[in-house]
């Protein structure tokens, strides 16, 4: 009816840009979140080793909030736009009907030209909405572009954070890991000792029927780990005995005293060498404490 | 309860590791002098309320064992609780221990936990979490007991654990927490709560009483 089309628009395509966009900026913003909580207290790169790479995050994270902004600025931009222009063409609507009424009517020439200049008046308010958004899209590039300058080398850097932290926990393993595993694994055992308590006191049923009547030595003896408890209280045993126990020198050559009061209690016979020849035999006892005295 | 782990020597002036333990649990005495152990282990058979003499003997023997099985090495405390959860018995134990990191940089002890734990294959999963103000490690196993894993050779139950390896701030040292339950359906309560036990971990330069 016009001739031409002042304010050309798709608006279901404006709709798809504009929630393209505004997930755009939701990943950034939860994804510079997360950036920014590295290096703080609780942290694991809030030591030494991962601070270089937080560091070198946080400041990527800026980055990426000069990103956000433009990003934002251009969703503005992309709604006022498409809120505008939808405004156009509804107006240019108006004018088209309007100039489908006076079509025919000679007397209705001036209006119509009137009509047609408004809608040319429009189309330059399109034109000029549409350079604001190609705007906004410029200042976008802008910002991409800004980044890629200014971190030229944010892989590199990255890349020999990353080896260096490597090297140090390859580092640590070596010296620290077996000991660490060693704890875990004590834990682990004496976890499962524990537990053999709450059997005890009929909390738990390890490997059996509640209410299935087991003695507490059959209780100790089936707990997970209870060999374990044994042969580590032998090993203990052993260990403190030497060092707890009075050491034997038999220095006291007191002619058999000891072993006289040992055979009035009971047939067993200690042979002391060098001791008192008096004393009897210990092979006619069949066993019998032998020292090798001074 | 509030249980408190001595770093380094003995004394007064000592800093300690203080953790918030539900009063659920009871401490297995681990005290080095005798008295007070022995005096420790009656509350317990006391706070048990346990009247069949057979039952107090074995747990008294048993208390002892594991108090010697402990005098030395890094597990500095366990501790058992016998609880009822959904109208159900429930059991499980959490023990304790400190570790020597060699670094003070909780976050190098933590990648360098996890990933040697990792390596090794023991847990079925390793992660890497932050626990309040705390970075930590938790790795999680089920370890089924199998024939010869006691003394009789039968085959006992299936314990569930998670351990949590968290560094103590300003000290080269890891408390490393491990909680395991033979009643698997109660998994998850016994989880979050020993989250929550070594989110509770502070070091304070007073003297409370402590374990050992």
């Amino acid at each position: 009816m016009l001739g031409f089309d002042p304010t050309p628009s798709d608006p279901q395509r404006l709709v798809v840009l504009s929630d393209a966009l505004r997930k755009i900026v939701q990943a950034l913003v939860q994804s510079r979140t997360e950036l920014s909580r590295m290096g703080r207290t609780g942290s694991v790169w809030d030591g030494p080793a991962g601070a270089p790479i937080a560091t070198l995050l946080r400041r990527y994270s800026l980055q990426l909030s000069a990103l956000e902004e433009s990003l934002v600025d251009c969703l503005q931009a992309v709604d006022n736009w498409r809120e505008g222009a939808e405004q156009r063409q509804a107006q240019i609507a108006n004018i088209v009907a309007a100039v489908a009424d006076v079509a025919g009517d000679a007397g209705t020439e001036d209006r119509r030209t009137r009509l047609i200049a408004a809608a040319r008046e429009l189309g330059v308010d399109h034109d000029r909405a549409a350079a604001d958004l190609a705007l906004a899209f410029d200042e976008l590039s802008g910002a991409v572009e800004q980044i890629i300058r200014a971190d030229d080398d944010l892989a590199g850097e990255l890349h020999r954070a990353l080896v260096a932290l490597t090297a140090a926990i390859d580092d640590w393993i070596a010296a620290e890991a077996p000991e660490l595993l060693r704890t875990a694994i004590a834990l682990g055992e004496v976890a499962g000792l524990t537990t053999v308590i709450s059997e005890l006191v009929g909390i738990a049923a390890l490997g059996r029927n509640p209410g299935e009547a087991v003695g507490v030595s059959d209780i100790i003896a089936r707990s997970p780990g209870s060999h374990r408890l044994i042969k580590a209280l032998r090993r203990q045993w052993l260990d403190v005995a030497p060092a707890a126990l009075p050491e034997a020198t038999f220095s006291h050559r007191q002619s058999g005293g000891l072993a006289r009061r040992l055979s009035d209690r009971r047939p067993v016979h200690v042979e002391v060498a060098g001791t008192d020849s008096a004393a009897p035999p210990a092979a006619a006892s069949g066993g019998g404490l032998l020292g090798s005295g001074e | 309860m509030r249980v408190a782990l001595q770093i380094g020597h003995r004394t007064r002036a000592a800093p300690v590791i203080v953790l918030d333990v539900p009063p659920d649990f009871h401490q297995v005495p681990l005290q080095t002098e005798t008295e007070t152990r022995t005096a420790s282990q009656l509350q317990l058979l006391e706070v048990m309320g346990l009247s069949d003499p057979a039952q107090r003997e074995a747990l008294s023997l048993y208390l002892e064992a594991l108090a010697v099985r402990l005098s030395d090495g890094t597990v500095v405390g366990t501790a058992f609780c016998a609880v009822e959860l959904d109208g159900h018995p429930s059991t499980a134990t959490l023990t304790v221990a400190l570790h020597p990191t060699a670094t003070a940089d909780r976050g190098l002890a933590v990648m360098g936990a996890a990933e040697a734990m990792r390596r090794d294959g023991r847990y079925a999963t390793v992660d890497i979490r932050e626990l309040g103000v705390h970075p930590a490690v938790t790795g999680m196993a089920e370890r089924p007991s199998v024939p010869g894993d006691a003394a009789s050779g039968e085959v006992g139950a299936t314990l569930r654990e998670m351990s949590v390896l968290v560094p103590v701030p300003g000290h080269e040292q890891a408390a490393m927490l491990t909680m395991s339950t033979p009643c698997l359906e109660d998994w998850e309560v016994y989880e979050t709560l020993l989250l929550d036990i070594a989110r509770s971990l502070q070091v304070q330069q007073t003297h409370p009483d402590f374990i050992r």
